[in-house]
Formats: C-alpha cells, sequence, structure tokens
C-alpha cells in the first residue's frame, strides 16, 4: 500500500501559528493562540484498503476477545489490552509465557486511527501489519494466525460474522483477521475532556492552575515539542535518558542506527491518568515521577532527543499544575471509546514544486514538501535541521533507508524510475515529502 | 427505610432516642464524656448542636450515607473520618479479593469515590493533600478487571495518597495520639450505622453493609493500635478499657462473609462503642 500523506495538523498549525519551538523560559505564552493546535479532528482516518465499517469493527471487536487466536487458547488481545484499563494492562511489564517480564509496557490503544507507526519502536507501519505481531510472538500469545484461521472457519458464527464484515470476498483468512482487528482499534478514540472543552473556547473549563500548567506545558518545561498536536504526540522517537532497567535499545535497533539507540515512540498524553504506569517500560509510576523525571531525572548520554528540555527547574508548585494539566487530557471517570465518524485518508495539500531538487528539513518539515522530478534526476536533502534524521523510501519499486543523516548532513538520493514515491523520516514519520517522478524529457 | 440515629456529633451529649438494649446510664455517660473531651479538643473542633442533629438524622449507612452524616464534623475530623471510611472500605474489599471474590469486592472499592470522596473534596486543598479521586476509581478498575498484578500496583498508589493525606492532617493536629483515637470512634459510629441497616431480626439481610462495617471496624482497630502505646503511657487504665471494648465489639463479625445468625444486635454494637467513647477523657 503507498505511504499515505497524513501531514498532521499538529506540525502544520505549529509552523503556521509559528509555534514550532516552545516558549522561552519567563516568557508568558498566549494560551488562545494555541487552541488550533490542540483541536480534536471531526473525523477518525481509515486507509482506503481497509475501511473501517461497523460489521468490520464488530467482528474485530469480537476478535479481540478471541482466545483461539492464541497457542493456549486462553490468552486474547484483551488479556493485556484490558478495556477496563484503558485498553492496557496497569503493570510496568507483564510476564509472558515464559513468567519473565516482558521488555516493555502493554501500550494503551487510544487513538491509534491516527498513528503512523505501531509498537514503541515504531517497527510496524499498519495497524494491519501490527496486528499479528502479539498473536505470533511466543512470549505473548504465542499464536499461529494461519492456524487461528482455520480454527475460525470451522465456527458457523464466525463464517457469518466475515460475510458480513467482508462481504466482497468472505474468506476467513490472515489476512481479514488482521484487517478486522485494526478496523476494530480505529473506533478507539478518546473521549471529549475537559481540555476540549477550553479548546473549544470555555475559558473556565480549566482552573487557574491547570492553565499555569498549560503555560508551562507550552512555555517554559517545552513539553510540547514532542508532545504536540491533539493526542499529544509527535510520533517520533526520543531518548529521554532514563534509566536503563534492561538494555533494550527501541528504535535504533529497528533501524540499526546508533544514534537513535535507546529512543522509543513519544506515547499520546490522553487519557493517561488511567494508564499508569508510564513509559516504554513502565519505570515511572505516576505522572508526579514523569514531571519530576524530566527535571531532575534524565541520565546524560550522547543519544538523548534534542528536543528533551535541558536545565529545566521547576519548583514543587509548577510540578503540581503540570500535574494538573495534564489530568485535563484525561476523562473524569474511566473512559469508554467515543468513535468519531471515518474518512478516508487523503493526499496531502501541499504545492508540488517542479525542478525543485533541494530539500530541506529544518522544523522537522521537508521543505518544499512535494515535488515533481525526472526519473534520473536527483534529490539533495539537506538537514538543515538540529536533530538526527533517516530517509526513508518504502515502496515497491524503490526500498531505501539513509544511515543517521546528521545535523549538517547532505545526503543525495536518485530516482530511476517514473511514479508517485513517498519519502518519510524513519526518526520523526510526520515528516512527509511527496516526488512525483516523470518520464525523462525527449531531446 | 429504616432509619434510627444514634449517635451525634461529638459536641452533642445525649442520643437522639432511647435505644432498647442500651443501658440509659451508658448513653447518658458517653454523652457527658465525648461533651467534655470536646470542650478540649480547640475551638476549630466545635460544631453547631443543630448541625449535629442535622447530620445524623440525614442517611447514615447505605448509599450515601456514611459520607453524609459526617457534615457536620469540624473540617479536620470530617477528613480524617473519611480517610477511614476509604480505608475501612479497602481493608475488607481486600480481604474478598484475597478469598479471590472479586465481583464481591467491587462494591468495596466503588463506595469509596461514590460515597465518601464527595464529602472530602473540599477539605482536601485546606490541609495540603493532593486529589486522590481518579486513584481510587483507577484501583476500582482493577477491581472491575479481576487483575491482581495491576490491583496491587493501583492500591500502592492509592495508600501513598492517603498517607499524604495522614502527613497533611497530622502537620496540624497538635494532639495527634487524640485526634486519632477521635477519628477512630467516628469510624466505628459509622460502622455501627451500617451494621444496622445489615440486620433484620438476627438475620444479616445485606451482606454489602455487613461487610461495609466489618471494614470499618478493621480500620478504627488499626487506628487506635497505632497510637496505643502513647494512650496506655496517658492512661494505662482507660488504653485497656478501649482495647477491651474493641475486642468484644469486634466480635460481631467474625468473618468476611456473614454468621448465619447476627452475633450481636444493634444495642450490643452501640454498647460497645459507648465503652470506647466513654474513655476519650481520660485519654486527651
Amino acid at each position: 500500500m503507498p505511504r499515505l500523506r497524513r501531514l498532521a495538523a499538529a506540525v502544520l498549525s505549529l509552523a503556521g501559528l509559528g509555534l514550532g519551538h516552545a516558549a522561552g523560559a519567563g516568557e508568558e505564552p498566549d494560551l488562545a493562540r494555541w487552541r488550533p493546535a490542540f483541536a480534536r479532528p471531526d473525523a477518525a482516518p481509515e486507509p482506503r484498503a481497509n475501511p473501517t465499517t461497523p460489521e468490520k469493527a464488530a467482528l474485530g471487536r469480537a476478535l479481540f476477545h478471541d482466545e483461539r487466536l492464541s497457542g493456549d487458547g486462553r490468552t486474547s488481545c484483551a488479556t493485556c489490552h484490558q478495556p477496563e484499563l484503558s485498553f492496557s494492562d496497569g503493570v510496568a511489564r507483564r510476564a509472558g509465557h515464559d513468567g519473565e517480564p516482558l521488555p516493555r509496557r502493554t501500550p494503551p490503544l487510544w487513538n491509534l486511527a491516527w498513528g503512523l507507526t505501531f509498537f514503541w519502536d515504531g517497527r510496524a507501519p499498519t495497524l494491519e501489519a501490527q496486528a499479528s505481531g502479539p498473536i505470533e510472538n511466543p512470549r505473548e500469545m504465542a499464536g499461529d494466525l494461519a492456524a487461528a484461521a482455520v480454527r475460525l472457519r470451522g465456527d458457523p458464527g464466525a463464517i457469518k460474522a466475515f460475510e458480513a464484515a467482508f462481504p466482497a470476498d468472505p474468506r476467513i483468512s490472515e489476512a481479514h483477521v488482521r484487517e478486522a482487528l485494526a478496523a476494530y482499534q480505529r473506533t478507539l478514540v478518546s473521549p471529549r475532556t475537559r481540555f476540549d472543552d477550553w479548546v473549544a473556547g470555555n475559558e473556565e473549563a480549566l482552573s487557574a492552575g491547570e492553565r499555569a500548567g498549560l503555560a508551562l506545558f507550552v512555555g517554559k518545561a517545552g513539553c510540547v515539542a514532542c508532545h504536540s498536536g491533539w493526542r499529544f504526540t509527535d510520533e517520533a522517537f526520543h531518548d529521554i535518558g532514563l534509566p536503563q532497567a534492561t538494555p533494550d535499545l527501541g528504535r535504533g535497533e529497528a533501524l540499526d542506527l546508533r544514534p537513535l539507540d535507546r529512543a522509543f515512540k513519544t506515547p499520546s498524553l490522553r487519557e493517561r491518568v488511567w494508564t499508569a504506569p508510564y513509559m516504554h517500560d513502565g519505570s515511572v509510576p505516576t505522572l508526579e515521577a514523569a514531571v519530576d523525571h524530566y527535571a531532575d531525572g534524565i541520565v546524560p548520554r550522547p543519544t538523548l532527543s534534542p528536543d528533551l528540555p535541558r536545565g529545566l527547574t521547576l519548583s514543587p508548585e509548577e510540578r503540581a499544575q503540570l500535574v494538573a494539566f495534564l489530568a485535563t487530557l484525561s476523562s473524569e471517570d474511566p473512559p469508554r471509546p467515543a468513535p468519531l465518524p471515518t474518512a478516508a485518508a487523503t493526499a496531502g495539500t501541499e504545492p508540488i514544486v517542479a525542478g525543485a531538487t533541494r530539500i530541506g528539513q529544518s522544523g522537522r518539515r521537508f521543505a518544499p514538501g512535494a515535488v515533481r522530478i525526472h526519473a534520473g534526476e536527483t534529490l539533495t536533502f539537506v538537514n538543515d535541521d538540529t536533530r538526527t534524521h533517516q530517509i526513508r523510501v518504502d515502496d515497491p519499486r524503490m526500498t531505501y533507508a539513509s544511515g543517521a543523516q546528521e545535523p549538517g548532513d547532505t545526503l543525495p538520493l536518485t530516482f530511476a524510475e517514473p511514479g508517485a514515491f513517498e519519502v518519510t523520516c524513519g526518526v520523526h514519520p510526520e515528516m512527509h515529502l511527496s516526488v512525483e517522478v516523470e518520464a525523462p524529457p525527449r531531446h | 427505610m429504616k432509619r434510627r440515629k444514634l449517635w451525634l456529633g461529638l459536641s452533642t451529649a445525649i442520643l437522639a432516642a432511647p435505644t432498647p438494649g442500651l443501658p440509659a446510664a451508658i448513653a447518658a455517660e458517653g454523652g457527658l464524656v465525648v461533651a467534655q473531651a470536646h470542650g478540649e479538643h480547640g475551638a476549630k473542633a466545635k460544631a453547631p448542636p443543630a448541625e449535629a442533629k442535622g447530620a445524623t438524622a440525614s442517611g447514615e449507612g447505605g448509599e450515601g450515607g456514611e459520607g453524609a452524616s459526617g457534615a457536620a464534623l469540624p473540617p479536620e475530623l470530617r477528613l480524617s473520618r473519611g480517610i477511614g471510611l476509604v480505608r475501612g472500605h479497602l481493608l475488607v474489599g481486600n480481604e474478598l479479593i484475597e478469598a479471590g471474590r472479586w465481583a464481591d469486592a467491587l462494591p468495596h472499592f466503588l463506595h469509596p469515590s461514590e460515597e465518601v470522596y464527595g464529602t472530602i473534596r473540599g477539605d482536601l486543598k485546606a490541609f495540603d493533600v493532593p486529589p486522590f479521586d481518579v486513584a481510587l476509581k483507577a484501583l476500582a478498575q482493577t477491581v472491575k478487571a479481576k487483575n491482581k498484578e495491576a490491583y496491587a500496583r493501583a492500591r500502592a498508589t492509592l495508600d501513598e495518597r492517603l498517607a499524604a493525606a495522614d502527613r497533611g492532617l497530622k502537620a496540624k493536629e497538635a494532639n495527634w495520639d487524640f485526634f486519632t483515637l477521635e477519628t477512630a470512634l467516628e469510624v466505628l459510629k459509622s460502622a455501627a450505622s451500617e451494621y444496622e441497616e445489615a440486620l433484620k431480626g438476627d438475620r444479616i439481610v445485606n451482606v454489602v453493609e455487613y461487610q461495609d462495617s466489618r471494614g470499618f471496624v478493621l480500620e478504627a482497630e488499626r487506628m487506635i493500635g497505632s497510637v496505643g502505646e502513647n494512650l496506655a503511657r496517658k492512661d494505662a487504665d482507660a488504653a485497656a478499657a478501649v482495647k477491651a471494648a474493641l475486642a468484644d465489639l469486634k466480635t460481631a463479625w467474625p468473618a468476611t462473609l456473614p454468621p448465619k445468625t447476627a452475633v450481636k444486635d444493634v444495642s450490643a454494637v452501640l454498647g460497645d462503642i459507648s465503652r470506647i467513647e466513654l474513655q476519650l477523657g481520660r485519654l486527651r
């Protein structure tokens, strides 16, 4: 599936508003101007190849709770992603089948329809691709998706459900199991909270202390550098200087890039009061402790994210304000999914620049965002940003992954054959460049 | 619904209604002693008698009752009592979880946020206690999910929040030992009300109320035990009398699941509590 262009509203908003960087210490940000950057969408995206129908989502929900997908017949997706616990499990690292803790925390499943990569290290490009991972992991569900599909074919109820979900091709196949699971997960949209009421213009929805926390979040504390957009994640990968309980290299291992060692995907902050403990290894027990980490606990090392606040000093009152603000991103009561209407993800509206061959990368954004060139021409990617990037093309016709592209590095990339290609960044998946390659001109 | 209010705020000296089986002398003495004790607790501990009567007449026990009945108490006692009721619920809830009775445990994890927290929410800030309603609800979710590992973690988080509440109260309370005893007495009063709700004749017909009251008694015992040595140093005989009365009282709750026939009637329970209350004046 060609990668869909989803220039995140958050990034666009931040750039458009000149809010790409957090306000400096001592500045009193005008909070109202942040409202557009955090506005909730009206619809949930769905891939054209797997639209979210009610029947498919219902099947996916049933499969999500179906223990027949597991090797031991006693484990389902919901065993770890418990709906009562915000589709997580409330523990730091759940024990696997061997009795030993799994390497990473069970992530909650809110708002994955907007995800750009999946798993803590982003190794799955789609929810459909992700679905089989835990099912077939010998330490998790220890299942075999092909065998599970065979089992389901003997169940008249399952046959009926697949017929309803996939009327054009009702086979009970591995692909359809994955697609149904993905469709269901796209319906797990977190409900509106008091913060959303504030975004909508109700100033009184937040207390003075909570607004002070928001001011810190987008200002002095610089949290918004990574926790951006309505979901409060940039979908990028950062080493945030956690003490390492286990030697887990995260995105660095997934991409085999040492500068990204110990980098993990920025988690969304929605409904987080219900999903403690925190971080990829569950090592931080409370929101208070999470705030303390950024002020006092960062372990210095070369791979630290450049977006991480440095030398941050927060008073006890400021820490409490930040925690109070973070709580406003969660429901007052245990949340239930609030599905949105779906809409097919559409191509971006970036104007195509013909003939441009120099691509800047400042501010985690390709500039220009869409180009038209001729086959055989070379694009030159100039890392004029302050962060490490990785140029990627994941396409059956052309697969390319650069090494770590450090600030100042220049990278040439030649497109040999005509077609439409998508270039992304392996560290910051929201960075997106469309490349239309035309046949070479005749002379 | 049967509503017979026997206990008033500590500033009142009489029982609201004659109780069959409760010696009048004990009732009168208890009220008198309490009134004396309260007089030395400090100005902030005073509550208008009228309010006290109103509070005790307005629902205790049952849904919303155990929280609502604290309205007339001084803020520090109301907060401390509320924390005690929360802990009482958790105690008995935990017993049920340990017995594998998750469904039976659930009400005891829902009640703290539904019935108690609202009565102390407004007092938290005055005592520098961070809010903990989310911690209560998150704990209840782990019980709904029947996830013991998550339960243990969420419980530890909540226990830390409650400990912070203790610290906030302790920082502003000059006579912590006596204050703890006072609080325990308030918790016992709630236990008596819940117990009354649980009973119909000599049968326990409402298991949840029985269990609520058991949790409150266990929590009161824990509270009194936490200051027991200090109380004994003040007056060994009075402390021993409290201990003996508590031991007698506890026999009404022989196990987490109720006996077929009630061990004690309400009057006997109230009598035991009165014996504790009688000692307050000597343990200031």
